[in-house]
């Protein structure tokens, strides 16, 4: 798995996580490892370019399901944030979806994927970048 | 279609020669992009599950048989040695739960269930694990 790191500013800072290749049981933890290391770095809005992923198993699912849960982790809008991150946070919460990693431009396939077992709900999908990294 | 087989050690680094190896046989078989996908991904599945709760890493085989042609379905039978465990037992996962109380994993056996459209379990004469899945052709 190719993983590459840039960030970019929105109302907030956003990280985007771009992944190419096929994400499944051989490879996942390398996705966490690295979302772990962003973390402990200060990120804490991730964007995942899956535009470069061909082929998600299940094993794929585990590593959007923990990178979501570790970046909510004592996630709490800084001041300068203002309202906008704080309404942003509600509404996000309202509709079941998190609002700290997204996703971007998922193949078919895997967007299947994420249908089927439920995961959509819980994150916002994307196909822009700029609107996706000014929806944090 | 002939029947063709794979054998295979069981590790994870092979899923992708798993998945290789049902794209390139079922090409003669009538199924959509989208069938075929699915059928990958619910191999992928069941070998996954047979590398990390069947062997539990350890060493082993896996063998994987693609029959074509059997009233119109095509069956792709996923043999090994671990531990007699029938997967589809397994209940649903709930996927009603919220992200912060759903479990991490899971959701491979839910997906063999869902992207197939039959799956069964025998024990092989040789005492090990057999799982069927079944894909029905396309209907034109």
């Amino acid at each position: 798995m190719d993983i590459t790191v840039e960030q970019q500013q929105g109302r907030v800072p956003v990280t985007i996580m771009k992944l190419n290749g096929n994400l499944d049981g051989s490879n996942y933890q390398e996705v966490i490892a690295k979302g772990k290391e962003l973390y402990t770095a200060g990120a804490r809005y991730l964007l995942i370019d899956m535009s470069g992923v061909p082929f998600m198993g299940s094993a794929g699912l585990v590593a959007l399901h923990n990178l979501a849960l570790l970046m909510q982790e004592k996630q709490v809008p800084e001041s300068e944030d203002g309202w906008s991150a704080l309404h942003a946070a509600s509404s996000a919460a309202e509709a079941g979806k998190q609002n700290n990693v997204k996703i971007l431009s998922p193949q078919p396939s895997v967007d299947r994927g994420l249908e089927r077992t439920g995961m959509k709900q819980f994150f916002d999908i994307h196909t822009d970048l700029e609107a996706a990294v000014s929806s944090f | 279609m002939k029947n063709s087989v794979l054998e295979i050690p069981a590790d994870l680094n092979n899923l992708e020669v798993v998945r290789d190896f049902v794209r390139e046989q079922v090409t003669d078989f009538a199924l959509s992009e989208e069938a075929l996908e699915d059928l990958i991904l619910a191999v992928n599945e069941a070998a996954t599950n047979v590398i990390v709760h069947g062997y539990r890493y350890k060493p082993g085989m896996i063998q994987i048989e693609i029959k074509g042609g059997l009233d119109d379905s095509l069956h792709v039978c996923i043999r090994d040695q671990a531990p007699l465990f029938d997967p589809t037992n397994i209940p649903p996962p709930d996927l009603s739960l919220p992200l912060e109380k759903r479990p991490f994993g899971g959701m491979g056996v839910h997906l063999i269930k869902t992207l197939t459209d039959e799956v069964k379990y025998c024990i092989t004469s040789q005492g090990g694990n057999e799982l069927t899945l079944v894909k029905k052709q396309r209907e034109d």
